[in-house]
């Protein structure tokens, strides 16, 4: 009786062992691979930055949408409903984008609209720092016709930051 | 017979674990090879040029991308999820081993394949 306790202890103590040994391998072989992973990537891995291409293409997109359009308080209200018109959707969190219009009237009316995450906008004030987003600052003389047929001139400018950091660096 | 019975699940463990070991090393293979003939690199390219011409693609516009990998000898397969506005090209193994980018046009894409080429219709 006394023998076959012990040897069921030492049955349970065996198990153990092995269970951790055998916990052990398999950590190794994740090490391996994890390890492999990790220096194939930093070998062979390259990002292509084209922020600053998307950021020109935005620009350019919003432009020539909105000298295509009449100057009327209905479509300028928000930013929303001038990206839809525009067919632009921003992808969220990582683009930011800043319309102001400077009427040429007499009472020099301005019309700012922003929209996307307004955070990337500070972010562009800084000048060195890891993972800053790329930003655009363009401005426009352009001719908008307003709901009457008549032309004027606008001054446009376009601020535009896109982030997409984990994508492009 | 404990003896006997112990050796049968000690082989047991030891056959599943070079089982996972060949898979996990042919994982590694793969996934080196993909890596060293540069098709990771090329899916990376090919999805951020699309992206970036269907940003630049106005209604009217049908674009042809050419898909064929001479190196790999591949064919990448080229998604577009509308409703996430986003682009995955991959070399076979969908999303998970493609690599994906956002485009902002929301303009409605058609895309299907003709030979080598895939065609893209703006509208």
């Amino acid at each position: 009786m006394i023998v076959s306790k012990n040897n069921r202890k030492n049955k349970k103590g065996v198990l153990g062992i092995e269970m951790v040994l055998w916990l052990f391998r398999f950590l190794f072989l994740i090490a391996i691979f994890l390890g492999m992973v990790i220096v194939v990537v930093s070998f062979y891995s390259a990002r292509i930055d084209v922020r600053e291409v998307e950021a020109v293409l935005l620009s350019q997109s919003f432009l020539s949408c909105l000298e295509e359009q009449h100057f009327s308080t209905t479509f300028f209200t928000s930013f929303d409903a001038v990206a839809k018109r525009c067919n632009i959707v921003l992808e969220e969190g990582e683009s930011y984008v800043n319309l102001t219009f400077y009427k040429n009237d007499e009472a020099k009316t301005t019309i700012g609209l922003t929209g996307g995450n307004e955070n990337l906008a500070e972010l562009c004030k800084l000048k060195t720092g890891k993972n800053l987003p790329k930003c655009l600052e363009n401005r426009y003389y352009i001719l908008i016709k307003d709901e009457k047929g008549k032309s004027s001139l606008v001054l446009l400018s376009i601020n535009i930051a896109i982030a997409k950091v984990l994508k492009n660096t | 017979m404990l003896n006997k019975r112990g050796d049968i699940q000690q082989l047991f463990y030891s056959v599943m674990y070079m089982i996972l070991a060949i898979f996990v090393l042919l994982i590694l293979f793969f996934y080196v090879r993909n890596a060293a003939s540069g098709t990771t690199l090329k899916q990376q390219i090919l999805a951020k040029q699309i992206a970036l011409l269907i940003d630049t693609a106005q209604p009217g516009t049908t674009l042809f991308i050419y898909r064929y990998d001479e190196k790999s000898k591949t064919y990448f397969n080229v998604d577009i999820d509308e409703s996430a506005r986003e682009i995955t090209v991959s070399a076979g193994g969908g999303k998970i081993l493609g690599y994906s980018y956002n485009f902002f046009s929301s303009h409605k894409l058609e895309r299907s394949y003709e030979g080598a080429y895939v065609k893209i219709k703006v509208s």
